[in-house]
């Protein structure tokens, strides 16, 4: 699993660290044993998904006309708020290919989206923890976890 | 835009527990300016944007009024979040019953060993 992580996110993970987080994704799985999408959604960083749908929010209310190839917007619309953070915790490639058959459009300006994406959710609860520059960075690579990270961040 | 099924939206919803009862109750200027994005029958993305709104400076009286949606029910998805659990979003099932003793049958037994 470190190989796999490391090939596809680009980041070092010592295995101990993979054990506590599967630990812990058990623990709140059992706890939400109501609902099979919960569980599921509990093996994922919340706060990752909030500042997503930060993202995709203000790209709506900017934008007007929705864009169903950016960032899971169609996904969304056809299916709702937990079917997409689904498909954001089960990974980026996962929802590029329920985006879009064809494959996944690499939108433009999307890191200076993502920036003021933060600027706009700092007064939300989960974007207490980081600053902005390491969650623009966090963003981009589970956004398009396909690519390699250039920061080479060990978690 | 993209073309909407509203009955796979609303099945999508359901399936995932998230299906709003009471959509109409809600009355935010975002649920009811048409933008597809904002669905009132999605009650994760609703409670999301009630939390948004009263950090946004409104009552909470107020805008759990707007939402169509209880103060407890505010205060409890805003503690789910501050924890970082977007889980504590969805409604949770009826309570299930859980023994506190053993049926009668088993105690019977017990009781009266053979």
């Amino acid at each position: 699993m470190v190989e796999l992580i490391q090939r596809r996110f680009g980041l070092t993970v010592h295995p101990r660290s993979i054990e506590r987080a599967l630990s812990r994704a058990s623990v709140r799985g059992h706890e939400s044993a109501e609902s099979g999408s919960v569980a599921a959604f509990a093996t994922t960083n919340d706060r990752e998904i909030g500042l997503l749908y930060e993202a995709l929010r203000s790209q709506v209310i900017g934008s007007g006309e929705p864009d169903a190839k950016l960032n899971g917007r169609g996904l969304f619309l056809r299916q709702g708020m937990s079917a997409w953070m689904l498909a954001m915790a089960d990974g980026a490639s996962t929802l590029a290919e329920a985006l879009d058959p064809t494959g996944f459009e690499t939108p433009t300006g999307f890191e200076t989206t993502v920036q003021s994406s933060v600027a706009l959710a700092l007064p939300l609860p989960w974007s207490r923890l980081a600053d902005e520059a390491e969650l623009a960075v966090m963003l981009t690579n589970m956004a398009f976890a396909g690519r390699p990270s250039q920061t080479g961040k060990s978690v | 835009m993209a073309s909407l099924a509203p009955d796979e939206k609303r099945a999508a919803l359901a399936r995932d527990h998230a299906l709003n009862p009471h959509p109409e109750t809600v009355q935010d200027s975002l649920f009811t300016s048409g933008n597809a994005f904002f669905d009132a029958r999605d009650l994760v993305q609703v409670k999301c944007e009630l939390i948004r709104r009263v950090q946004a400076g409104q009552s909470v009286v107020a805008a759990t009024r707007t939402f169509g949606l209880s103060r407890p029910t505010f205060y409890q998805a805003r503690a789910a979040l501050e924890k970082g659990a977007f889980s504590g979003f969805w409604p949770s099932g009826p309570a299930r019953a859980v023994p506190t003793s053993s049926p009668p049958s088993a105690s019977a037994a017990s009781s009266n060993p053979i």
